[in-house]
């Protein structure tokens, strides 16, 4: 581990940042170390720096975990450095084994740390076959939404926990192979400069958080779920509905159920550690596509999009509660004479 | 091969991919089994579907035989 200075080059350096009553030091560094735990991965973060560990903070004040992490850990180390001969600051972000960054503005800090965290998670966690997918859960629904960036995703996800659904992820789904339940990973959202007035007429406050810059979205707001509602975080979700969103600021929203087949294939292009899992990441995603409703959703107005949403989830809701009352009935009138036909029109 | 509600997904490991067959697709790649020909499939899939024309199915399996041949998911022999 690169050893780090605590010297803090000619900062000021305002009382509150470093002498918050959490802030702990690494014992064989002596930096300002912040620990959190995002579902099963443990996160530390250390750093040189006062006002990057306080940036870092601010945002992840809800998931900050006082005991030392056990299992799967991923270390960031932010060094803030001045160069003797240019006397320019520079902030170099690197993880354990992942690539380094050296940013010149703080503001571009924190969003670099994600995306190490990011990186070190889909090359190293073991045990989940993951997709990139924002995952929710409302009762006992769990909604799945596959998507890459700029598909409306996060914005949904904003509005949907506004709205009374549990926050469990906005980045990855972490699919348990034998279960195919889902690990939370509850990082904040990015919120893009294009949706803070959207989501501000939820009744969500963007506008008080801090900047920050995202080398692929631009200056972004990090947005806590626990700032949208307090309890909005969850434990493991049972997934029952998947919803691929296409957005169309021109469409009127609406649903189309996705055969599953096609929607499996459409969670594989999206996963992350395909490569690792192969033919069980395959078999996985089948079993989740069949355990769930996958529908197509156009995405227009906010407020009827997540409507939608939610006509979806008690549909599937009710198929769930449907089912099990099918199959204690079918236990005692079992239909052997139904068999499969070898050609089934198009 | 993984049969999935609608059709089924493939897994190709040497190129550690996956492909989507719907219903109809499936049907075309179980019958290149080396016994049939084009012709002897689209005659097969014009037993089971009523009401489409025996062209436009040939047609289709053509289409899909390409793209199955493409994705390195099927083989051409010559006929003995």
């Amino acid at each position: 581990m690169t050893a780090l200075s605590l010297s803090i080059l000619g900062d000021k350096i305002s009382p509150s940042v470093i002498d918050q009553a959490d802030a702990q030091r690494d014992s064989a560094t002596g930096c300002l170390r912040f620990n959190a735990q995002l579902g099963p991965v443990a996160v530390r973060l250390l750093t040189n720096c006062p006002r990057v560990y306080a940036d870092y903070a601010r945002v992840n004040r809800s998931l900050q975990a006082n005991a030392e992490a056990t299992g799967f850990c991923t270390t960031v180390i932010v060094e803030k450095r001045r160069s003797w001969r240019s006397g320019i600051v520079h902030y170099h972000i690197s993880g354990e084994v992942e690539e380094r960054f050296s940013v010149r503005k703080r503001a571009r800090v924190v969003p670099h740390i994600d995306g190490v965290i990011n990186l070190s998670v889909a090359r190293h966690l073991p045990d989940y076959v993951q997709l990139h997918a924002a995952v929710l859960q409302r009762g006992d629904v769990g909604l799945v939404i596959p998507g890459g960036p700029g598909f409306g995703k996060t914005t949904v996800t904003a509005a949907l926990i506004k709205r009374g659904w549990n926050y469990a992820s906005d980045e990855f789904a972490l699919i348990d192979p034998q279960t195919i339940d889902l690990a939370p990973f509850p990082k904040s959202l990015s919120i893009k400069p294009g949706s803070v007035a959207l989501l501000e007429r939820e009744g969500i406050d963007i506008a008080n958080l801090r900047r920050f810059h995202r080398a692929d979205k631009g200056a972004i707001r990090c947005l806590p779920a626990t700032n949208i509602r307090p309890n909005a975080l969850v434990d493991r979700v049972t997934p029952r509905l998947i919803v691929f969103p296409q957005l169309d600021g021109n469409a009127e929203p609406s649903l189309r159920e996705l055969p599953r087949g096609l929607a499996a294939m459409n969670c594989l292009r999206r996963c992350f550690n395909f490569g690792r899992w192969g033919p069980i990441a395959m078999e996985t995603v089948a079993r989740l596509c069949e355990r769930c409703s996958c529908y197509e959703l156009t995405t227009g107005d906010l407020a009827k999009t997540c409507e939608l949403i939610g006509i979806a989830a008690d549909s599937a809701a009710c198929e769930r509660n449907n089912n099990a009352e099918q199959v204690s009935s079918a236990t005692s009138h079992i239909d052997s004479a139904r068999g499969k036909r070898a050609v089934v029109s198009a | 091969m993984r049969p999935i509600d609608d059709g089924a997904l493939l897994y190709d490991p040497v190129r550690d991919s996956v492909h989507y067959l719907n219903m109809t697709a499936l049907c075309v790649w179980r019958l290149c089994d080396g016994t049939h020909s084009i012709a002897t499939i689209a005659q097969e899939l014009h037993d089971a579907f009523d009401g489409i024309e025996l062209t436009t199915i040939e047609t289709d399996v053509v289409t899909t035989c390409s793209k199955l041949l493409d994705d390195a998911l099927l083989t051409l022999e010559a006929a003995a």
